[in-house]
């Protein structure tokens, strides 16, 4: 840490804010929908669930890839609402846990009482394509003219340094997937939910070497969202509801390495632990972003699960199914649900709601007590730049 | 789409004119700091190490680095490259500072040593390619 870092004081915790009524809007492969009936229906979705009227949600998230050239403030006229608390959230697969922190430093300071954090896409034929080919001037200008392979290419970039670096095996990175696809099983909003051998994984057709086709996230649409309030509120309506111990966020760390090997995790987490008063033992289950494999193993090394480089070999001693050693991506991720654009960035922690207030999709983690959260959003030009986490506890 | 992204002179993009006109020639042009000396890539109007927007272009017939990564591309997002798959691409890092992305030959072994220069692509925008460098 740097001096400066080691100067700051604690962050102030959570106190009684919570968090409640996680909600899917399920996925789809393709949909003739725009990205706001998707965020619109999840609104609907918070409303009926939590039983809150839509004038009680003054606070509003939003996050979104395919709304443009609509906005979080044009949204608010497109549904008839008029929050006094408003967030673009525009960090991918990092927005989930960074709309809750917003959320929930609005409700802490009385900004705001009630805030929908809500997170959706479309998908359709070509919607996929202009988002990749425009995604940054970085993007559009400096990799997507070498084959426009878009994400596959600049994570392939990644797991092709990571093998040769730190010794992963494409069997390493299969054991997280098939995993997730026995996770998947007993979740009904699963695009995909059919078992897959090891196999199967390594047979595979190559989509940029060394990442194979299931190694990527379909493509899809969908949304998901959750309300942050206060504890007593939530009480009040007979939610249930988690408790927020600690979260964290990092943009462009480590901006002088010449090729990504750690994320911005490693930078925060002993913040992250000190505030919440544990360790990372005492994590019952992990939702990692698993965009992709590679990139779940630098959130193992990076909140400290395993050393730097260390990843391959703790992946070979853990087993990562709901009732395995690890408990990891429990509702099948998105490997196994499908990447619903910005959606994706609240997969993890909207599963880790509802296993912590024992309404998991599909199979319940064994006495989960605390859930660990993690985002990763952003893959620009050579590297994903914004990192979260969050871990979250029951009452 | 890509004709309104190709023309790298219109608009704001004027300041990248160099680059532009220095890969019509083969010449790779890279952003170098006139306060801090440093290097950056891809090109920008703000200096990323010290926020000096006084940036010169160094500009060269090669630049040598090491490959770091290397992907095989077969699948493409657009039809113009599909008949070219499989495609090799890598990063490459470059000994004057920044890491590139470049289309790479493939003789070029990632950890090795290649050298880098640059055309034009087929929509006028500056594209980087890497060979394995000559041993003299
Ligand atoms: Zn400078």
């Amino acid at each position: 840490m740097s001096e400066i870092d080691s100067a700051y004081a604690p962050a102030r915790g959570y106190d009684d804010v919570v968090v409640t009524a996680p909600v899917t809007v399920p996925y789809v492969r393709r949909s003739e929908h725009g990205a706001a009936w998707f965020l619109g229906r999840a609104l609907a979705g918070l409303i009926e669930t939590s039983g809150v009227a839509m004038d009680s949600i003054d606070g509003l998230t939003v996050s979104s890839f395919t709304l443009h050239p609509d906005s979080a403030v044009s949204f608010t006229q497109y549904v008839g609402s008029s929050p006094r608390f408003l967030e673009s959230i525009p960090t991918g697969g990092a927005c989930g846990v960074i709309a809750m922190r917003r959320a929930a430093r609005a409700v802490q300071a009385g900004d705001a009482n009630i805030v929908a954090c809500i997170a959706g896409d479309t998908a359709n034929a070509s919607s996929f394509r202009e988002l990749i080919a425009n995604f940054s001037t970085f993007a559009r200008d400096y990799v997507y003219p070498y084959g426009a392979g878009g994400p596959n290419q600049s994570f392939a970039f990644l797991t092709d340094h990571y093998m040769r670096t730190r010794g992963a095996t494409r069997a390493d990175f299969g054991k997280l997937c098939v995993a997730q696809r026995e996770n998947a099983r007993p979740n009904p909003l699963a695009l995909f939910r059919e078992p897959m051998t090891l196999e199967a994984y390594l047979a595979s057709r190559p989509i940029a070497e060394p990442i194979h086709l299931f190694d990527c996230v379909m493509p899809c649409a969908g949304a998901d969202a959750f309300l942050v309030m206060h504890r007593r509120r939530a009480e009040k309506l007979g939610l249930p509801f988690v408790r927020i111990l600690s979260t964290i966020e990092r943009h462009n760390a480590y901006s002088n390495d010449p090729i990504q090997m750690r994320g911005g995790w490693l930078m925060d987490r002993d913040r992250l632990y000190a505030e919440a008063a544990i360790e990372p033992g005492d994590i019952d289950f992990v939702e990692t972003y698993d965009d992709y494999p590679v990139i779940s193993m630098l959130q193992f090394e990076g909140l400290g699960f395993c050393p730097e480089g260390g990843a391959p070999e703790f992946v070979r001693r853990n087993t990562f199914t709901i009732d395995g050693s690890f408990p990891h991506n429990t509702s099948g991720g998105q490997l196994s649900m499908g990447q619903a654009g910005a959606a994706g960035g609240f997969l993890g922690l909207v599963e880790a709601i509802r296993q912590l207030i024992d309404k998991p999709l599909g199979a319940a983690v064994p006495n989960a007590k605390v859930g660990l959260v993690s985002g990763f959003g952003m893959i620009n030009y050579d590297r994903g730049l914004c990192s979260a986490a969050a871990i979250l506890a029951r009452p | 789409m890509s004709s309104q992204t190709s023309n790298k002179t219109a608009g704001n993009d004027g300041w990248l004119k160099p680059a532009v006109d220095a890969a019509a020639r083969g010449m790779i042009a890279i952003r170098r700091c006139a306060r801090c000396g440093r290097n950056h890539y891809p090109p920008r109007e703000i200096c990323p190490f010290c926020l000096d927007d006084r940036l010169d272009w160094e500009i060269s017939d090669r630049a040598n680095g090491v490959m770091l990564a290397q992907t095989v591309l077969h699948h493409s997002n657009e039809e113009k490259f599909r008949a070219r798959l499989p495609l090799r691409v890598g990063l490459v890092h470059l000994q004057c500072g920044p890491t590139v992305v470049a289309f790479v030959d493939d003789r070029c072994i990632p950890g090795s040593g290649v050298m880098v220069s640059a055309r034009l692509d087929e929509e006028g925008r500056p594209v980087l390619a890497a060979v394995p460098q000559q041993r003299d």
